[in-house]
């Protein structure tokens, strides 16, 4: 009765696509809404984290960050006369990493301040945010994941052609200046992230849920690694894989793609034609009994349970979701009427990671104990409800609740407030599985997602043996 | 419909720039078709309805997806409380989200929400209680039940009430485990010292609450004629509109006085917070109590705001972040919409052995605004950014239904964005440095740090500022 009463509550309205692809490869992807006269301009790499190598983890970010430096015309006055400066400052610091002299690294560094001084007279700071800032844009920034780049803008749709030339200059001719300042405040990011207690765990319940399959480092990558990448492997990397192949555009608002195309093909046209390397990562491996790891430090107790997951883009992967939703989703889910409504945890929150398909996905689930209420019974009631999930099976009521709050959560995400947050979803469509309306193929199969389908992927998946646990907080309790 | 904001194309006006790359001087080349833009006008697209129980009613037409979105602000919050209640407001909108109704117990309530995938939230703001509901358009009837059940029917049973509050403990215990939170707390703390709004909140006085309190509160604070309304979405406003009318009726109105505000004087002392935390950065919030909205120069604070702190090309994220590498996030505000008082404000989370450096430098660019007069490019940029992005900003329905409810629930003019830009236009050198001298002052600023103690150079920061109060914030009661 609930199927039927329910079906309708969550649907999707209709939006145009349209896919186009330079010749040298570059995809396009324009989704027009012609509402108010704003478009949103996302570039998107297919390259992240899980493409370096231990020595260079967080380059993938490092770079993303240098990326907002400028290039040969953008960011100085002149560039050819900056150049030189730029380079005896890069000297200087290769010499700086090769002294233990106290005395001598502070003369270097006297000769850098001296050098940077002179720098200022080419140099325009921050000035790509100026151009933006000026023509009146919002929501810029960049986000680098995983296993991808992205770099989003919102402006008025008379500035496209501005995004245009901006942005095809910014990724075929970027200067490195500013670097070792730039790296500092990597390193601050990173920081950031030590001393937040959710931060921490999150880190390492990958890292060991992880042994092969390198999401196992975090995006932001180990400090020594920040603090000792140098411009050249930067540059190499960027050589690499900012490729007009890799690359993915996608407008969205205000826009023509017929029109737009034609100013596309302009700036982006000449890129010359070449693709990355096909890198071949490591498969993790089936994980053969419990793993568990205990985080000193100084916080309310907090614990996840992890457990891996199918392939993004397969109906088991669906199923998967819809479980977790099934559990942890509002206030009468499954967890919560056990463990949050009874007074034993304060609340329950999920991670999902999909890792588009570069690793089998990720299943988080995340308590926060009350006072007084130690790990152990936590993890006991924990797997006491999957076992009873088990041995009764999942109530339809369940399955429809966790369906349509699935469903709702996408349609809020993608469509209601943010657009670019809808395009940057419709872009990773295109970038992992070749289709930039993969999204309403995932409604059709989250729609599609049975009872039987719910049971068969806790069988196969979350499963006690083959989950991770970390707690965290001041003792193991 | 009246042409409200034209989008200017301003082309090359500035004819002052400093330095300039060759790719600015390419797109100030450019030519760009004009865009016209006009914000929904209140009149037209969207409608304000006063209603007979004295709620206000902003409607709100946007077809683009099945879903419809109702924010509700009550006055009332810790600003109206008496002192050491700000616990018991909070704990107050929790009970209002979660408690259940006459109708529905606080199970059956939050699986009608759930399985109807309908989000329902309430959180307190100082000033005034968010209500914020979305809902598919299918379910928008039940989705209308269970509001009237929540802000009218409420219960306050004796059993949640002892469940929820222990939870609301935790929550607040694991806010201040994060730097973040605790900064934001304790800055608030100094901010709105000696004022209900102000405090560490006291959860010693919910041991012993009992629903009468909860619904004592409930008949003060939650009557249509404090309600401000805003809906957007998928509906037809005549439909929309007496639904509302209906369920917002003159009966809900207890007549009982909600109060004032206490007044919060704009003097305060110059002074330095320290908390000790064993973190790998210092924290850093430098504030000062500022006029609030209205006051005849605030376009000129808005535009001091950008070019201080407002931004990546900022004077501060210049300074600390891309020149000296201190920190990753760095910013700064003239914030004027409230009505306790406005704030001028700098957070910076910087390298821990470097962070009274970084303080300096915030100082320094204090002075530097109140000292220098902006440069005309500063000026330009800083004006054309906030005029150019109106559509940006403004051109999404549920951004500027929210802008409109704290406009209205402050009592300030509703065309305050419709004349933004062309106060903006107003704006010269002089008022910028006449507005930094007039309402910036270095001996009124506060300084909270959070760090390691051993870390820290405490002695530069005695030496730049004198005393430093060692605080704690411990929270009584959990």
């Amino acid at each position: 009765m609930f199927l039927l009463i329910f079906l309708g509550v969550v649907s999707s309205g209709d939006i145009k696509i349209t896919k186009k692809i330079l010749e040298n490869n570059l995809r396009v992807i324009f989704i027009e809404d012609h509402t108010a006269p704003i478009f949103g301009g996302i570039v998107q790499f297919d390259v992240g984290s899980v493409y370096e190598r231990p020595g260079i983890t967080g380059v993938s970010h490092l770079l993303e960050h240098m990326l907002f430096k400028g290039t040969k015309r953008l960011g100085t006055t002149n560039y050819e006369e900056e150049a030189p400066t730029l380079e005896c400052i890069h000297k200087l610091y290769i010499k700086l990493s090769e002294v233990d002299s106290i005395k001598r690294r502070e003369e270097i560094l006297e000769d850098i301040e001296a050098l940077k001084e002179g720098q200022k007279e080419y140099t325009i700071p921050a000035e790509i945010w100026s151009i933006y800032f000026r023509e009146g844009g919002t929501w810029m920034n960049a986000f680098t994941s995983n296993t991808s780049t992205q770099y989003f803008v919102l402006l008025p749709s008379n500035k496209k052609e501005v995004w245009a030339k901006i942005e095809s200059d910014r990724f075929q001719n970027p200067v490195l200046r500013e670097f070792y300042s730039e790296r500092d405040v990597v390193n601050e990011e990173r920081m950031m992230g030590e001393a937040n207690p959710l931060d921490v765990l999150y880190d390492n319940i990958v890292a060991n849920s992880y042994i092969a399959a390198p999401v196992r480092w975090s995006v932001i990558g180990w400090t020594s690694d920040i603090m000792n990448v140098t411009p050249e492997e930067v540059m190499d990397y960027y050589k690499t894989y900012y490729v007009p192949e890799s690359c993915i555009l996608v407008l969205i608002g205000d826009v023509n793609p017929e029109e737009d195309f034609k100013m596309i093909k302009k700036y982006f046209g000449k890129w010359e034609k070449r693709s990355a390397p096909l890198i071949r990562l490591p498969e993790e491996p089936e994980q053969k009994g419990i793993r568990r790891a205990h985080v000193e430090f100084k916080a309310s107790p907090q614990m996840a349970i992890g457990f891996h997951g199918p392939l993004y883009g397969e109906e088991k992967y669906y199923a998967m979701r819809v479980l977790a939703w099934a559990l942890t989703s509002g206030r009468s889910s499954i967890l919560k009427e056990t463990l949050v409504n009874t007074g034993e945890a304060s609340e329950i929150d999920i991670w999902e990671e999909n890792w588009d398909r570069k690793a089998k996905s990720f299943l988080g689930i995340v308590v926060h104990p009350m006072k007084d209420v130690g790990f152990d019974t936590i993890e006991y009631e924990f797997f006491s409800v999957l076992d009873s999930l088990r041995e009764n099976g999942i109530s339809e009521k369940d399955i429809r609740r966790a369906k349509n709050n699935l469903k709702m959560d996408m349609l809020i995400r993608r469509r209601f407030w943010y657009p670019l947050w809808f395009a940057i979803g419709v872009g990773d469509g295109e970038r992992v599985m070749d289709d930039p309306e993969f999204y309403k193929r995932e409604l059709e199969i989250i729609d599609s997602i049975t009872a039987q389908d719910v049971m068969n992927v806790l069988e196969e998946y979350i499963k006690k043996e083959k989950s991770t646990i970390v707690t965290l907080g001041e003792e193991e309790i | 419909m009246r042409k409200l904001i034209p989008l200017l194309i301003i082309l090359s006006i500035s004819l002052l720039a400093e330095k300039e790359s060759p790719m600015v001087k390419d797109i100030r080349k450019m030519k760009f078709s004009p865009v016209e833009w006009n914000l929904p006008e209140i009149g037209a697209e969207i409608e304000r309805v006063e209603l007979p129980s004295g709620a206000i009613l902003f409607l709100k037409e946007n077809h683009s997806a099945p879903l419809i979105e109702i924010n509700i602000y009550i006055r009332g919050g810790s600003s109206y409380l008496g002192e050491g209640e700000k616990a018991l407001s909070e704990f107050f909108a929790r009970m209002m989200e979660r408690g259940g109704s006459e109708n529905f117990s606080p199970v059956e309530f939050a699986e009608k929400l759930e399985i109807n995938a309908i989000s329902f939230n309430v959180t307190e703001n100082d000033y005034y209680y968010a209500v914020n509901l979305i809902t598919n358009k299918n379910v928008l009837d039940t989705a209308l039940i269970l509001l009237e059940e929540a802000l009218f029917h409420p219960i306050f049973n004796d059993e949640i009430i002892k469940i929820e509050k222990r939870k609301l403990g935790e929550e607040w215990k694991k806010k201040l485990d994060d730097p973040n939170s605790l900064l934001e707390e304790i800055s608030k703390l100094v901010l709105y010292k000696d004022h209900p709004a102000g405090g560490i909140p006291d959860f010693s006085p919910l041991e012993t609450i009992d629903g009468n309190r909860l619904k004592e509160l409930k008949d003060r604070i939650v009557q249509p004629s404090n309600m401000i309304i805003g809906i957007v979405g998928d509906f037809e406003i005549y439909t929309m509109k007496p639904k509302f009318k209906r369920i917002l009726s003159d009966k809900y109105n207890s007549g009982k006085p909600l109060g004032e505000i206490p007044p919060l004087t704009l003097e305060t002392p110059k002074k330095v917070y320290f908390y000790d935390m064993k973190i790998p950065q210092g924290y850093l919030y430098i504030q000062q109590r500022v006029e609030k909205a209205p006051f005849p120069e605030m376009y000129n604070a808005l535009i001091m705001s950008r070019i201080f702190g407002g931004g990546f090309n900022s004077r501060i994220n210049l300074k600390v972040r891309v020149e000296m590498g201190l920190a990753y996030r760095v910013r700064g505000y003239y914030s004027i919409f409230s009505p306790l008082c406005g704030s001028f404000a700098t957070l910076c989370i910087t390298r821990i052995e470097a962070a009274h450096h970084a303080s300096k430098y915030i100082l320094q660019e204090i002075a530097r605004i109140r000292d220098e007069e902006v440069s005309e490019e500063e000026l330009e940029i800083g004006k054309e950014s906030m005029i150019n992005s109106t559509v940006t900003r403004l051109g999404n329905d549920w951004d500027y239904m929210s802008m409109l409810l704290t406009l209205e629930i402050l009592g300030l003019p509703l065309d305050y964005y419709v004349t933004l830009s062309d106060n903006i236009k107003k704006v010269n050198v002089d008022d910028v440095l006449n507005v930094a001298r007039d309402y910036i002052n270095p001996e009124k600023i506060s300084i909270v740090i959070i760090g390691d103690e051993e870390k820290l150079n405490l002695d530069a920061f005695r030496e730049q500022f004198g005393d430093i109060e060692f605080i704690e914030y411990k929270i009584p009661g959990i």
